[in-house]
């Protein structure tokens, strides 16, 4: 188990160096230089060539990776932005908590509708128990989040005013973000769980348990839910990508000083060190979640465990 | 011997087209669709392409005709007095396009090198997978904007940054299917009989994914609507005065206040064009494959 954790950390370094060289070159693409950006249209050539300077952008672009590399590696530092000249680690540590808690929130939020609300329309399968959730299912997961944000905002702030339209504020500002993203995400959260659970109440061991006489509740709560629960797992680990993208425009709408919208806006200005860090960021912690999924899996399920503790794949 | 083999192949197309007609809902997704693309090749018939961009400030932010606002505007008008049903109209052109555009180059490229590396496996396999795992490590919405950043606005570099960041999962998909195939008798029988990589694929192999393929690409389809509404959302997609769903959104969200109109009609575009592609793409799955009907 430990050989296996240990491996998989190991993988993380190769996807690490490989996603903060693609980013690094395509952010170097874009066309300008951060200099005349940050001075505005009217600045003089002087001026311009002496901030780059400074910005160290002068230099070419590998001389520059393999400075971006050498400062991570061995001083932890990820640089400072071109545009507010802070270094982009505190930067980060300051967002990344609130890109976080809105993203594992809205987790939470789809699976406490989505499993549920799958399981019931598996169990009353061809019912209105059914028809009703797994249509409400299909009409969540074709909204963008940021469209049910702005209905959210027009009624909940504009109207109602029950909840801060803009900015963090207190726990308030966290439940209409949180709403608007987690309804797609658990729209198809239930039609994971319902064809999971589907498929699981079928099993000879589960009509096994029927047959011996266990409690109709007890054969569904107990015996199928562990297993239907799996794939389920799965998904919203894996689709945590998903989600960090539509968090991305849920933090732009709501005004949130997340990390997703620190690299939007610094894609904007060709902010470098703004865009890798911020990414890389992002990868490991994507990284970290589909090892803590499959960590789990290994922790509910014997025959996976046994898989991982013995030998190589 | 070749009668034989195209008469089963007709009847097992008619059987899913059989399948797919009996499921209602489907139906339902397939017409609107249609209706929606019709309605998106007629666009400069219906409302000439300049009544989306004139401007008219008399009329800002005017309500729909049918609520009282100026008659002839059925979706009133928006912040600049645009007429708001001709940008719906000619925004679809673009939406759909992305939406179909990227899928379809999502499907030529992932189904290709995904049935490559499933078939030929070994040190091509780690080799791809492991640059893909790159890939995926980026959040789509992120990279997209980066690559859109640095080719530059467009229509075109917008359908290959979302294609780029769909690719790998449409990779890993096929390449499962494919990994199944491969070991099967007939695949073995072929390669004994000599033939190419190549001709096995493309005779054996992909053919016998075309229902993953499919369901697929179809599902693509509508969450590639949505993806291309939250980068124009995001600023960084079309160019502002062309017309796009999620840029309509976008814009009006500075009257969401004053004018929720301005947000209604878009998004309720979106949603319809992504909802009938997704029950297009369930019916298609159930009609394809019986066994995964539930």
């Amino acid at each position: 188990m430990h050989r296996f954790i240990f491996r998989r950390l190991l993988m993380m370094i190769p996807i690490v160096i490989g996603v903060s060289f693609l980013i690094f070159i395509i952010i170097d693409m874009i066309p300008g230089d951060p200099g005349s950006n940050l001075l505005g249209p009217g600045a003089r050539q002087e001026d311009i060539d002496m901030l780059n300077e400074e910005l160290g952008y002068n230099l070419p672009l590998f001389q520059r990776y393999g400075k971006y590399v050498y400062d991570a590696l061995f001083r932890l530092d990820l640089g400072k932005s071109y545009a507010t000249k802070k270094p982009v680690v505190t930067e980060i540590a300051n967002r990344l908590p609130i890109s976080l808690t809105v993203a594992f929130n809205a987790i939470l939020f789809s699976l406490v509708f989505g499993v549920p609300l799958g399981v019931l329309s598996a169990v009353k399968q061809n019912t209105i128990f059914d028809r009703i959730p797994t249509g409400l299912a299909l009409l969540l997961a074709a909204q963008p989040a940021f469209l049910i944000g702005l209905v959210l905002m027009l009624i909940f702030s504009l109207r109602l005013g029950w909840f801060p339209a803009n900015g963090v504020a207190s726990w308030k500002s966290y439940v209409m973000p949180m709403i608007a993203l987690g309804l797609p995400y658990g729209g198809r959260q239930l039609r994971f769980t319902r064809s999971s659970m589907l498929e699981t109440i079928r099993q000879d061991y589960v009509r096994t348990a029927r047959a011996k006489g266990a409690a109709p509740r007890l054969v569904i709560w107990k015996h199928a839910m562990k297993n239907a629960l799996l794939p389920v797992i799965t998904v919203a680990g894996n689709s945590f990508g998903i989600l960090i993208g539509g968090a991305i425009a849920t933090e732009t709408l709501f005004g949130l000083p997340g990390l997703g919208s620190f690299i939007v806006a610094g894609i904007k200005q060709k902010d470098v060190p703004v865009v890798t860090g911020g990414i890389i960021v992002f990868a490991v912690v994507f990284s970290f979640v589909i090892l803590a999924v499959d960590l789990s899996y290994a922790f509910v399920d014997p025959r996976i465990r046994a898989k991982y503790s013995g030998r190589r794949d | 011997m070749t009668d034989a083999l195209v008469f089963k192949k007709e009847s097992r197309l008619k059987e899913v087209v059989r399948r797919l007609k009996k499921d209602r809902l489907a139906m339902f997704g397939l017409a609107v669709i249609c209706v929606m693309i019709l309605f998106a090749l007629m666009a400069g018939l219906i409302v000439p392409y300049d009544t989306a961009l004139k401007m008219n400030l008399k009329l800002k932010l005017a309500l729909p005709s049918w609520a009282g606002g100026p008659a002839g505007y059925w979706f009133g008008c928006d912040g600049y007095g645009r007429d708001l049903f001709a940008r719906c109209l000619h925004g679809s052109r673009i939406s759909l396009l992305i939406g179909f555009a990227t899928s379809i180059a999502t499907l030529a490229v992932g189904s290709l090198l995904g049935a490559l590396v499933g078939y030929v496996g070994g040190k091509l396999d780690d080799l791809v997978m492991r640059a893909l795992d790159i890939f995926s490590a980026i959040p789509s919405t992120l990279f997209a904007m980066a690559v859109v950043a640095a080719m530059g606005p467009g229509i075109v570099n917008i359908c290959i940054a979302i294609s780029l960041t769909n690719i790998p999962g449409f990779v890993r998909i096929v390449r499962s299917s494919v990994l199944n195939i491969a070991e099967q008798e007939y695949i073995e029988a072929a390669r004994a009989g000599g033939a190419s990589i190549l001709y096995i694929l493309v005779k054996h192999v992909l053919p016998n994914t075309v229902g993953t393929l499919i369901v697929q690409t179809t599902a693509n389809v509508a969450s590639m609507i949505l993806t291309a509404a939250t980068l124009s959302f995001l600023g960084l997609g079309i160019n502002p005065p062309q017309p796009e769903w999620g840029a309509l959104v976008s814009e009006g969200k500075e009257f969401l206040r004053t004018a929720p109109h301005l947000i209604l009609f878009p998004g309720v575009m979106i949603c319809v064009a992504s909802f009938s592609m997704s029950v297009l793409g369930d019916g298609l799955r159930d009609a394809l494959d019986p066994r995964l009907r539930n």
